[in-house]
């Protein structure tokens, strides 16, 4: 009894932050096949971890610490490729769902310069788009505020010269 | 900037396109880990369990009839506890998700190179044990009596010549196996050390085996 009114908890809890979830799978998989599997990985992580979440840290660092983990360091066979093509990068509900072709195309600019960053960078990414502080960055990842910062200016620069140059075809 | 576009567009679709259910999610909880460690340890489990089925069914069939080959089984079997108890709690250090992605990915690193130790020295002293262990069983139970000579020097002489024989071939398999980790792992291992790089100056070292 016990054990199913945790796991009705748990399932409440995955169903609230699910989108958080979804916008790691974005971010590390390109196709649909890829992110499913990442996604149901990430839900037997969670699961596992559940029992031992004492709420040191918020819930929804506990749940970005698991995400990103799994999404970062599971061993996987080599499948996962830094550059890749031009359809595929655009997460299928957004591009589904854009009508306007300019917003299109400057988001599939945007996530092809995302492509191009490294893992951790994409992590970082990833926590910056979701409005997350530096103190909060700092208990996800590790690393120090001052640190994170440095890497962030670094990380919108060079977005900033990969989407000119995707734009102006250089 | 182009960042905050994303950012808006990402979070509008990500809370309005990807409703999973209760009962999905429900039902991803039934099903088994695809990750690597997940897999390794179901292994692991299933190879515990046919040598203790194994193993057990042998001891109990010949039980007071050959009972220097029982005794050899048993110490056999207490040496693969010993195994599978080690790899099990590397296999259970390997991952700790909940964990700061650095702290994460250093553990994992560390862990990942006392299981690959671990696992070259286990695959390559096998050899010799297991030879030795054929050997005294072929002598001892079948061979009939006279056939070969029952001198202790004789006895010696046969088992240091096997035993050299073995430990010279486990040079080539030592090698064979350090080449096969590094095929299965040496990506893996590669890819762990960028991201400790990435995120601190002072990343631990993998041992030289792997590199």
């Amino acid at each position: 009894m016990a054990v199913k009114k945790t796991q009705e908890e748990f399932l409440q809890l995955v169903q609230t932050h699910q989108g958080l979830l979804y916008k790691v799978c974005h971010l590390y998989e390109n196709n649909a096949a890829d992110r499913e599997d990442l996604f149901q990985e990430m839900i037997l992580q969670l699961w596992k971890s559940y029992g031992n979440f004492r709420g040191d840290a918020s819930l929804s660092t506990w749940i970005y610490r698991i995400a990103l983990n799994t999404a970062l360091s599971s061993i996987r066979k080599n499948k996962r490729r830094v550059a890749v093509s031009y359809p595929e990068n655009i997460p299928y509900q957004v591009s589904e769902e854009q009508k306007d072709n300019i917003r299109e195309d400057k988001l599939r600019f945007l996530y092809q310069a995302i492509a191009g960053l490294t893992e951790i960078e994409r992590a970082l990414v990833m926590l910056y788009l979701d409005e997350k502080s530096y103190d909060e960055m700092e208990e996800v990842m590790g690393i120090s505020a001052a640190t994170l910062r440095v890497k962030m200016n670094r990380i919108k620069e060079k977005l900033k010269k990969q989407t000119k140059d995707f734009e102006y075809g250089t | 900037m182009e960042l905050e576009k994303l950012k808006e567009m990402l979070n509008q679709s990500a809370t309005s396109n990807n409703e999973v259910s209760a009962t999905s999610l429900q039902k991803i909880l039934n099903t088994k880990s695809k990750s690597v460690v997940g897999k390794m340890k179901r292994n692991l489990l299933i190879e515990l369990s046919i040598m203790v089925l194994f193993y057990g069914y042998i001891v109990f069939k010949y039980f007071n009839q050959m009972m220097g080959f029982i005794w050899l089984l048993i110490i056999v079997e207490l040496f693969y506890l010993i195994y599978f108890l080690i790899k099990y709690r590397l296999l259970n250090r390997l991952e700790c998700p909940s964990c700061e992605i650095q702290s994460n990915l250093k553990q994992q690193l560390n862990t990942l190179d006392r299981l690959l130790r671990f696992y070259l020295w286990s695959g390559v002293l096998v050899v010799p044990m297991t030879a030795l262990s054929a050997c005294w069983i072929g002598y001892t139970y079948y061979t009939s009596p006279g056939e070969l000579p029952q001198e202790p020097s004789f006895l010696l002489l046969t088992s240091a010549i096997i035993l050299a024989a073995t430990l010279l071939l486990c040079i080539p398999l030592y090698f064979f196996t350090k080449w096969y980790i590094r095929k299965l792992y040496g990506a893996h291992i590669e890819k762990l050390k960028m991201m400790m790089q990435e995120l601190s100056e002072d990343a631990p070292s993998i041992s030289k085996n792997f590199k």
